[in-house]
């Protein structure tokens, strides 16, 4: 099967790393920027390095925009280039266009003009931030659909020693765990102390669950939010 | 090295072997006591620290485990455990290329 061909749009931080971890990830990955010193530092992370004009619609067709099977845009901070640029590439008819978008406007924007995918990594991030400094005990939450999530929550203190079917959490809460993620303390090579971390995929009903296990969890929103609120 | 000074050793030798065991067997807040008792016979124990460290981590108690590792990089600053587990905490990713 031949490699996908993705495009890169606008090499900042976004941009440049998902660039670098497509590459990795073995896909071919051509990456455009209008600075040059941008595109040389990534030359040998990517397959081709342009500089070329975002706007500039020879430009982008020279570097060979085109024959993506998809476009990354990421030129979060300056609107107008973005907006432009996502009308070029469609209009080029690339078939899966992803536009980074730092606001609402702009995401609608892009929508409207054809976007078929926008992501806000700065919103995303910092709704996560926000939700793991108001409960510290969910360490990780995943949107499965909008009724139901995943999240990594630390094994709340009545639930240790118990079995999974024990703790209630199924009964009580209608939730599935999924995981737990245990961390074993051990004596590395050097003869020092450490810790690692063990995961109990699929557990049974009758696994038990110890303190400080970070069990993960897919239900219901509101059935989320209940477990939090009574441990 | 004077006959006082060799029985804090001892002393200090059979406290951290007590801690350790915890620490093994997952008993950390007893661990927690036993690595302090090594740490007032010997304030420059990097083990004790660093394990403190893990035992911090472990209890979700990030701002103590924190200082226990800078704790441990000033008294030893080649120590990996500490090293890989002070960016984990922080959230520091290697790249190479940036």
């Amino acid at each position: 099967m031949a490699k996908k061909l993705f495009g890169v749009i606008g090499l900042g931080t976004f941009g440049s790393s998902i660039a670098r971890e497509l590459f990795k990830k073995n896909a071919q990955v051509l990456a455009i920027d209008i600075d040059e010193n941008i595109v040389n530092k990534i030359s040998d992370s990517v397959t081709q390095a342009i500089a070329a004009d975002a706007t500039d619609e020879k430009s982008l067709e020279n570097a060979g925009i085109k024959d993506c099977d998809t476009v990354i845009i990421s030129i979060g901070e300056d609107i107008e280039t973005s907006i432009l640029a996502t009308l070029i590439v469609k209009d080029f008819g690339v078939k899966n266009v992803v536009v980074k978008c730092v606001s609402q406007w702009h995401s609608k924007i892009a929508a409207k003009i054809g976007a078929d995918k926008v992501v806000y990594p700065e919103l995303e991030m910092a709704e996560k931030l926000a939700d793991s400094m108001v409960s510290p005990n969910i360490l990780e939450q995943i949107e499965f659909s909008k009724d139901y999530n995943l999240v990594e929550i630390l094994a709340p203190k009545d639930f240790c020693g118990k079995t999974i079917k024990e703790s209630g959490v199924r009964n009580k809460y209608g939730l599935n765990v999924i995981a737990i993620k245990r961390q074993t303390p051990f004596i590395n090579d050097d003869g020092k102390t450490d810790i690692l971390e063990d995961v109990n995929v699929a557990p049974g009903p009758e696994d038990d669950i110890m303190e400080h296990d970070i069990l993960v969890v897919v239900g219901k929103q509101e059935d989320i939010e209940k477990f939090k609120d009574n441990n | 090295m004077d006959i006082k000074e060799k029985n804090k050793k001892t002393q200090e030798a059979l406290v951290q072997e007590t801690a350790t065991f915890y620490f093994l067997n997952s008993k950390f807040d007893e661990a927690i006591e036993e690595f302090k008792k090594v740490l007032k016979l010997n304030p420059a124990n990097v083990e004790a620290y660093c394990s403190l460290g893990l035992i911090y981590e472990n209890k979700k108690q990030a701002e103590e485990a924190k200082k226990m590792y800078e704790k441990t990089l000033s008294l030893d600053k080649d120590n990996k455990v500490a090293k890989e587990h002070l960016k984990k905490l922080i959230g520091i990713k290697d790249d190479d290329k940036n």
